[in-house]
C-alpha cells in the first residue's frame, strides 16, 4: 500500500519534473539561464486555472478527458519508483498497456478532428502513420521480452532479465535503446517532432493541440509528459533488473530519470528535427532493431 | 429445467416461427408489418441468447434426428445462434424504424420482411445440421446453405438505388454459387471418411468457405454488394451471414485431424493477408459502406488466423491453453463483429438516407444534428477499432494471448518466429484499423459541415432507431464490460476474462474521475465556444478543412503499388483558372483481372455466333455434323481400347 502511494505521488511529480530538467540541459547549451525545472508544472497549474475554450464545431467536449484516462490507466501496470508497480494483474497486462496507449491516441485524435481545422487534420494523419510504424516496433520488442521470461506479465519479464546474467543485460541494452526511439515518438519530442517549433507544417503533435486551451490542453499536454514518463520507467526498470538493486531503489531510478531527460535535452540541443519523410525511416530503424532483438532472444532460448 | 432439454425442437420450431412471421407480416400494411415481425425477431433474439448463456455452463452435446435428418447442437453452435437471433433482430427493428410513403418503398418493404424471415430461418437450419461426413448430412447443409445464399441475394437488391442493383446482385449471386459448387464438391470428396478425408476435398471446401467470407483474392465482389444493398441487409449480411462460413470452417476443419499442421499454417497465411488487405483497402475508400466492407474482411482475416492457430495449438503441438483461447476468441469475436458491423452499417445506412450520400468527402459535422447517433457510433467505432472498454478487445486480446501461450509452451524456432509475426501482424493491424476508423468517424460527424443537405430536417432520428442503434452499443459494451460472463470454469480463460473486466473498470474509473475533475475546473472557471483558430483566417470554413483523401494519402502513396490510384489531375493552365475538380478513385486489380478474364470470354462467344443464323437448315447441318463426329468418336476409341487390350 506504501509503493502504492508513493508511485502515485511522484507519477504526479517525475513526468513534469523530466521535460523541466531537459529544457534546462537546452537552455544550457544555448548559453542560457533557462526556466526552472518546476517550469512545466507551474505551466499546467496555470492551465487548470484558465477558462476552457471549444471550437464553436466541437461535438463531444470530453477528448482530452479520455486522453489522459488512458494513459493514467496505462500507468497502472508499468513498474515505478517503487519497483512494482501500482496494479498487479496477472495476465498480458503489457498488451493492455499498449492498448490503453491507443486508447489515448484515439481520443486525442478525435479532439483534434473536432475543431475542423485543417492542421490538426495533418497532425492527426501523421500521428497515425508513425504510430503504425511504431507498433511494429513496440509489439515486436514486447513480444520478444515475454518470450525471453516467459513472461506473462511486466513482473515477469524483468524478474527474467536480473536473472538472466550477460544475456539480460545485452537484451536489456538493446531493448532500452528501441524504447528510447518509442519514447521520443510517443511524447513527440526530437528528433521525431519538435515541440517548441512555431510553423505549423512541420508539427505532429503540436498540431492535434492547436486548438485546445485551459483544463483540456493541460490533460493532454500531461498525458504527453506521462507518455514519456511511462516508456522512461520501462527502461530504467530493464536496466536495473540487470544490476539487481533492491535497497535504495527508489533513488537509482530517479537518478534513471535525471540521466534520461538529460539525454532527451542532449538530443535536443545537438541535433535538428528529422525531416518529414526521414522521420518515417527513423521509426523503421528501431523496428529493424527490434528484429534483431527478436533473433538474439530466440538464439538464446531456443 | 426439462424445458431446456429439448432446444435442437425449440430452435427448429423457431425458425419456422420466424419463417412464417415473414410471410403473414407482409399481409399487414406498413406500419404494423415492421413491428409484429420485430416482436418475433425479438422473441427468436431472447431466446437464442439464453441457449448461449445457459451453454456456456455446461458442456451439452445434443442430438435429434427428424426421418433420416439428423441435427445437433454444442456450444460452438449455441454461440452462432445467438449470432444469428440478435442480428435478425436488431436488423427487422432498424428496418421498422424507416418510413417512406412511396409504394416502391411498400413494395420493398413488404418482400424484405417476406425474404428476412425465411433467410433467418436457413441460418438457423445450417447451424443445426450435424455434420458428420456423411454425404446426407452434406446435402442437408447444402440445401440450407443455397436457401441462405439465394435470400441473402434477394435482401441486397431489395435496394432503392436504381442504378446498377441487378448487376451487382447478379454478381454476387454467380459468385454465391461458385462458392457452393466448390463446397459441394468438398463434402463429396470427405464424404465417407471424415477422419482421413481427401486433401483435395478440404482444400475445395476451404475455397468455398474462403469465397463467402471474402478472404483474400476472392474479397472482389463485397465492395460492389454490400455498397448497392440496402442499410438493414447490408448489416445483417457481413456482420451475420458470413458467420456461416466461419462455422462451416470450424465444424469441418475440426474433424480433419490428419491435415490439421497443414492447414494451420495455411488459415494462418490467408488469414494474415486477408487482414492486412482488408484494412488497407478500407483505408483508401472514401465511400463509408466501401471503407466496412473492407473492414468486414479484415475482421474474418482476425477469425481466419484465429482458426490457424486453434488448429495448430490443438492438433499440432497439444497446447491445451492456447487452443481454448483462441476458439474463445473466435467465437467472441464474430459475435462481437456481427454487433458492432451491423450497428455501423446501420448508422451510415441512417445518414445516407437522410443525406444521400456515403461519400466521406460531402459528409461532415454531421455531430451536431445527429446526435444521439454520434454517440452510439463512438461506441460502435471504439468497438470495431478494438479498444478497451468496448468489445472489440475483448476478442483480441484473447487472439494475442493464444499467441503467447502457443509461444510460452513450444520450445521450437519455427513457433517462436511465427507467433511472435503474427503478433506483431495483429498489432499493425489493430494500429490501421485504428486509422480507418477515425477517419470514417471524423469525416462523418467531426469538423465544419462540408455540404448543406437541403432534405436534412433536425429531427431525422426518430425514437425507435435511436433506440435500436443505443441497445445495440449498449450490448457492446456490456460485453466488453463483462466478459465473464462467457467463461464459467474454465481455468486460464477465466482468470484472463476476469481480469479484462477489471481492466475495462479501471479506464471507466479513471474517465469518470477525470470526467468528474474537468467539471469541476469548468464549473469554476467556466467555458465558452469561439472559432477555430485558423493561422491567419478568421474564420474556418469546411473548404479548409482536412478532407478524407488528404487524411490517408499519405500512408497510400506508400502503398502505390498495391493499390493503384486513378488519380484525376487536371493542371492548371490558367492564371484565373475555373473550376477544377481533383478525384482519387481505388482501383480494383483483382477485380480487373476478372473483368479481363470475362470480357475476353466474352469476345470468344461473340466469335461463335455466326453458328446462331437464326436458319433451319445451318442448325440441321451442325447437328448431322456433331451425330457424323460422334459416330466416329465411338467407333476409334471402341477400337483403339480394343486394341489395347
Amino acid at each position: 500500500m506504501k509503493s502504492i502511494i508513493f508511485n502515485i505521488v511522484f507519477l504526479f511529480v517525475l513526468p513534469y519534473l523530466m521535460y523541466g530538467i531537459a529544457k534546462k540541459v537546452k537552455a544550457f547549451f544555448a548559453r542560457r539561464k533557462g526556466p526552472s525545472i518546476w517550469q512545466y508544472g507551474y505551466d499546467l497549474a496555470k492551465l487548470l486555472r484558465k477558462e476552457e475554450v471549444l471550437s464553436d464545431f466541437s461535438c463531444l467536449r470530453n477528448g482530452g478527458v479520455l486522453t489522459l484516462s488512458g494513459v493514467l490507466a496505462a500507468a497502472m501496470f508499468i513498474p515505478q519508483i517503487s519497483g512494482s508497480s501500482i496494479l498487479n494483474l496477472g495476465y498480458y497486462d503489457y498488451i493492455l498497456f499498449i492498448y490503453m496507449l491507443s486508447f489515448s491516441r484515439f481520443f486525442t485524435i478525435i479532439t483534434a478532428m473536432e475543431s475542423g481545422c485543417s492542421f490538426e487534420g495533418m497532425g492527426s494523419s501523421r500521428e497515425l502513420i508513425f504510430s503504425v510504424t511504431g507498433e511494429i516496433a513496440l509489439m515486436m520488442t514486447v513480444a520478444s521480452l515475454a518470450f525471453y521470461g516467459k513472461a506473462e506479465n511486466f513482473n515477469g519479464i524483468f524478474n527474467a532479465i536480473s536473472n538472466g546474467g550477460t544475456e539480460g543485460l545485452i537484451i536489456a541494452i538493446i531493448a532500452s535503446f528501441i524504447l528510447f526511439v518509442l519514447m521520443l515518438l510517443e511524447g513527440s519530442r526530437m528528433p521525431i517532432d519538435d515541440p517548441e517549433t512555431h510553423l505549423e507544417l512541420t508539427m505532429i503533435h503540436e498540431a492535434m493541440v492547436l486548438d485546445q486551451s485551459g483544463p483540456q490542453l493541460a490533460f493532454m499536454s500531461f498525458s504527453g509528459m506521462v507518455k514519456v514518463y511511462l516508456f522512461a520507467s520501462f527502461i530504467i526498470s530493464l536496466i536495473l533488473a540487470t544490476c539487481k538493486t533492491s535497497s535504495y531503489y527508489w533513488l537509482f531510478f530517479i537518478l534513471g530519470i535525471i540521466i534520461i531527460s538529460v539525454i532527451i535535452g542532449l538530443i535536443e540541443s545537438l541535433q535538428a528535427r528529422l525531416r518529414m519523410v526521414h522521420v518515417q525511416q527513423y521509426i523503421l530503424f528501431s523496428a529493424a532493431i527490434s528484429l534483431i532483438l527478436l533473433l538474439s532472444v530466440i538464439i538464446f532460448k531456443v | 429445467m426439462s424445458i431446456w432439454q429439448q432446444p435442437i425442437q425449440q430452435v427448429l420450431i423457431l425458425s419456422l416461427i420466424l419463417a412464417a412471421g415473414g410471410i403473414i407480416s407482409a399481409f399487414f400494411n406498413s406500419r404494423v408489418r415492421g413491428r409484429i415481425f420485430a416482436v418475433i425477431a425479438g422473441a427468436v433474439g431472447a431466446y437464442s441468447t439464453l441457449l448461449m448463456v445457459l451453454g456456456i455452463r455446461g458442456q451439452e452435446f445434443f442430438e435429434y434426428s427428424l426421418g433420416s435428418m439428423n441435427f445437433s447442437l454444442d456450444l460452438v453452435g449455441r454461440f452462432f445462434i445467438a449470432t444469428v437471433g440478435l442480428g435478425i433482430f436488431f436488423s427487422a427493428l432498424y428496418n421498422a424504424s424507416l418510413s417512406g410513403n412511396s409504394r416502391a418503398f411498400e413494395q420493398k418493404n413488404r418482400f424484405y420482411y417476406g425474404s428476412l424471415g425465411i433467410f433467418g430461418a436457413s441460418m438457423l437450419q445450417v447451424l443445426l445440421v450435424k455434420i458428420d461426413g456423411t454425404l446426407n448430412s452434406a446435402l442437408l447443409f447444402m440445401s440450407a446453405w443455397e436457401i441462405m445464399s439465394l435470400f441473402s441475394f434477394l435482401l441486397i437488391i431489395c435496394s432503392d438505388e436504381v442504378k446498377g442493383v441487378s448487376g451487382k446482385g447478379l454478381t454476387y449471386l454467380l459468385v454465391m454459387h461458385i462458392s457452393a459448387a466448390f463446397l459441394m464438391t468438398g463434402f463429396i470428396a470427405i464424404s465417407g471418411n471424415p477422419f482421413g478425408g481427401d486433401l483435395y476435398g478440404f482444400w475445395a471446401l476451404l475455397i468455398g468457405f474462403g469465397i463467402k467470407l471474402g478472404l483474400f483474392p476472392s474479397h472482389f465482389y463485397m465492395a460492389d454488394s454490400y455498397e448497392t444493398a440496402p442499410g438493414a441487409s447490408a448489416g445483417l449480411i457481413s456482420g451475420v451471414m458470413i458467420n456461416m462460413a466461419i462455422y462451416g470452417i470450424l465444424r469441418t476443419f475440426l474433424v480433419c485431424v490428419k491435415y490439421a499442421g497443414i492447414f494451420g499454417y495455411i488459415l494462418l497465411i490467408i488469414g494474415i493477408v486477408s487482414a492486412l488487405w482488408g484494412v488497407l483497402s478500407a483505408l483508401a475508400e472514401n465511400r463509408a459502406k466501401r471503407v466496412l466492407a473492407g473492414s468486414s474482411m479484415e475482421n474474418m482475416g482476425l477469425i481466419i488466423i484465429g482458426v490457424g492457430v486453434f488448429t495448430i495449438a490443438e492438433y499440432v503441438y497439444n497446447v491445451h491453453t492456447a487452443a481454448l483461447m483462441a476458439l474463445a476468441g473466435v467465437l467472441i469475436h464474430s459475435l462481437n463483429h456481427s454487433l458492432f458491423k451491423a450497428q455501423l452499417f446501420y448508422s451510415v445506412d441512417l445518414i445516407r438516407n437522410h443525406t444521400g450520400s456515403t461519400d466521406l468527402d460531402k459528409l461532415g459535422g454531421l455531430g451536431k444534428t445527429f446526435n444521439n447517433l454520434k454517440r452510439s457510433m463512438l461506441l460502435g467505432t471504439l468497438g470495431i477499432s478494438s479498444l478497451p472498454p468496448l468489445n472489440g478487445f475483448i476478442g483480441k486480446f484473447l487472439l494475442y494471448a493464444s499467441f503467447f501461450e502457443l509461444l510460452f509452451n513450444v520450445e521450437s524456432f519455427k513457433v517462436a518466429l511465427i507467433c511472435v509475426f503474427c503478433l506483431v501482424i495483429l498489432g499493425t493491424v489493430g494500429a490501421l484499423s485504428l486509422f480507418v476508423f477515425v477517419k470514417l468517424y471524423s469525416m462523418i460527424f467531426l469538423g465544419a459541415e462540408r455540404e448543406k443537405f437541403p432534405q436534412m430536417r433536425k429531427a431525422v432520428e426518430n425514437r425507435l432507431n435511436s433506440i435500436t442503434l443505443s441497445a445495440m452499443s449498449l450490448l457492446s459494451l456490456t460485453i466488453g464490460v463483462a466478459p465473464i460472463l462467457f467463461a464459467y470454469n474454465r481455468g486460464k480463460l477465466t482468470n484472463v476474462l476476469y481480469e479484462l473486466t477489471l481492466n475495462a473498470f479501471l479506464i471507466i474509473g479513471f474517465s469518470l474521475l477525470v470526467w468528474g475533475f474537468r467539471h469541476l475546473l469548468v464549473k469554476l472557471n467556466g467555458s465558452r465556444k469561439s472559432p477555430t483558430w485558423g493561422c491567419g483566417y478568421s474564420n474556418i470554413t469546411s473548404r479548409m478543412e482536412y478532407t478524407a483523401d488528404s487524411f490517408s494519402l499519405p500512408l497510400m502513396r506508400l502503398l502505390d503499388k498495391i493499390f493503384p490510384r486513378k488519380e484525376n489531375n487536371e493542371p492548371v493552365t490558367e492564371l484565373y483558372p475555373a473550376d477544377i475538380t481533383r478525384t482519387y478513385e481505388v482501383r480494383n486489380p483483382i477485380k480487373e483481372s476478372i473483368d479481363f478474364i470475362c470480357s475476353k470470354f466474352n469476345d470468344l462467344l461473340g466469335k461463335l455466333q455466326f453458328l446462331q443464323s437464326g436458319l433451319m437448315q445451318n442448325y440441321l447441318w451442325i447437328s448431322i455434323i456433331f451425330l457424323v463426329l460422334a459416330i466416329l468418336y465411338a467407333i476409334f476409341s471402341s477400337s483403339t481400347a480394343g486394341g489395347v487390350k
